[in-house]
This record gives C-alpha cells, structure tokens and sequence, in this order.
C-alpha cells in the first residue's frame, strides 16, 4: 500500500464519517451533540499519546542513524542485538503505539524482524511493577515467570522471522532490507 | 472406581483448558498491566488455578487484540497476526511451565 493511496483513504473515511455525523445531526441532534462531546474528550485523551509518538520519532530520526541500527540491531548485529533488543523491551515504557512508530521506522532502517518482535515481547516484563507482583504471587514466581518470558523471546522472533522473510536472514553485506509498509 | 491414569489425564485436560481459557481472557482484555495483577491477584485468592492466573498475566501484556489494528499499520498485517498468534501459544507454554517449575523446585507457594 503506497503512501498516496493510504491518504486517499484515510480522506474518503473523513468524508464519510462527516456524512454520517450530518446525517445524524439531521435526525437526532441532541444526541450528535452528545457524540461530538464524547469524540472531543476521546481526541483530547488521545493528544498527548500522539505527541508522545512524533517525539519518539523525532528524537529516533535525530539519534538512530541508518548504518547504527543495521550495525546493532540488523542481520549482523549478533547477540549483542539481541541484548538490546531484550534490555529496550524491558526498558521500555509507556504505551504501545509509538514503539510501533519507532520499530516500523528502525525496520526501514535496517532492524532485523527477529529484535522487533524480541523487543515487543519482553515489554511484558514491567520492573517498575515487579513489588506488586511479587506481593501477589511471591518472588520465586516473578523470577521464573521473567526467565520463560526473556528466553521464549527469542524463538518467537526466530518463528516470526522465518514466517515473514521465508528463512532466516541471510547476509545482506551493509544494505539495509526493502521498507515493507503494509504487507 | 476411577484409575489414577485417568484421574491424570481429566487433571492434565482441565489444566490445558484453564491455561487456554485465562490466554484467551487476557487477550482481549486491555489495560495498564497494573490491572492484571490486581485482578491475578483476586483470581487467585478465589481459587483460580496458577496456571490460568499466568496465561492471563502473560497473554494480556504479550497479546494486544485491541491494539491488533494499529500494530497492522505500522508493522504490517502479517507481523501483527503472526506475532499475536505466537505469544498467544507461548502464553500457554509459560503459563504450563511457570508453575510446574514452581513445583519441581519446591518453590509453589
């Protein structure tokens, strides 16, 4: 799916969503106000997880070079991309969508799909709330339960790897792989 | 009179059910993961199996069916389907192993 075609769709939707609220307004418009309400407040809630993910993109574009990314965290980055790959997940906070952001960025620029997934796996593992869990069901539990989730990581990206590129990934030399935008 | 293999084999079932039931709740639950320990937690205390407790912990922070559409636009459809349905078996394998692990160890509280 190309860029262009993605925005013509995303306008074609704006249109039909403003068709479909006028509509509305024309036969219920104390409840299309309601609705108005409740899409505001649902687009104020949403405005500053927005501006966390073009921060993140920003400031990903600014520090994360192309030949960087392919060197630690591409074909041949070696355990030490997956070291990184599990210690981001587990360092990682906040909500999910501007690592998406970030993870499709760091592919175009030559991450391996094996370390993406790693990465998004072992966010699982929330150190800050590990007191919690522990209260819950006891420290010899988060030990264990936190050991199976960083080592079933990494033949899920394994899996994953093989199920989208085919095989593992050969020796690309220092290109980086083909964006790959929608599948 | 009932046999211990089968008594073993109906446990073993009700176990895989429990593991598949807790994966399959946490997958569609969504929330900050605080949530799902709290909730372990009381489930727990109710008489929820661990096993059950555990693939809903795991399948809620490793699983995201709401989060599905956005994963699907920006890492693609088939990472996003494949990497949820991945996380959703191994959900399962850790929720099986974590508390048998417990056991053989003599750590299960």
């Amino acid at each position: 799916m190309t860029a262009k075609s993605t925005m013509r769709g995303g306008l074609w939707f704006l249109l039909a969503v403003l068709l479909l609220y006028g509509i509305a307004f024309l036969l219920d418009p104390t409840s299309t106000n309601l609705a108005l309400d409740r899409s505001a407040e649902l687009f104020s809630r949403l405005l500053p997880v927005l501006g966390f993910v073009i921060s993140v993109l920003f400031i990903a574009s600014l520090l994360l070079q192309p030949s960087w990314v392919r060197e630690n965290l591409g074909e041949r980055s070696g355990p030490r991309g997956w070291v990184l790959a599990v210690a981001g997940g587990i360092l990682s906070a906040g909500p999910v969508y501007p690592w998406y952001a970030m993870l499709g960025d760091l592919r175009s620029k030559g991450m391996r799909t094996a370390l993406m997934s790693v990465f998004l796996y072992n966010r699982a593992i929330k150190l800050p709330l590990l007191p919690l869990l522990i209260h819950y069901f006891g420290p010899a539990y988060a030990l264990i339960l936190f050991v199976y989730l960083i080592l079933f990581s990494l033949p899920a990206g394994l899996l994953l790897e093989r199920l989208i590129d085919g095989r593992p990934a050969p020796h690309r030399g220092n290109k980086p792989p083909p964006a790959r935008s929608g599948d | 009179m009932q046999s211990e293999g089968g008594r073993n084999a109906r446990e073993a079932m009700r176990e895989g059910v429990s593991s598949y039931v807790g994966a399959l709740a946490g997958s569609v639950a969504s929330g900050h993961p605080l949530t799902s320990y709290l909730l372990g937690g009381e489930l727990l205390d109710r008489g929820v199996s661990l096993i059950a407790v555990t693939a809903f912990l795991v399948s809620w922070v490793t699983v995201g069916s709401i989060q599905l559409p956005a994963e699907m636009l920006m890492l693609g459809r088939r990472f996003a389907l494949y990497r949820n349905s991945i996380c959703f078996v191994l959900a399962i394998l850790t929720a099986v192993l974590t508390p048998t692990t417990l056991q053989v160890l003599h750590l299960a509280p």
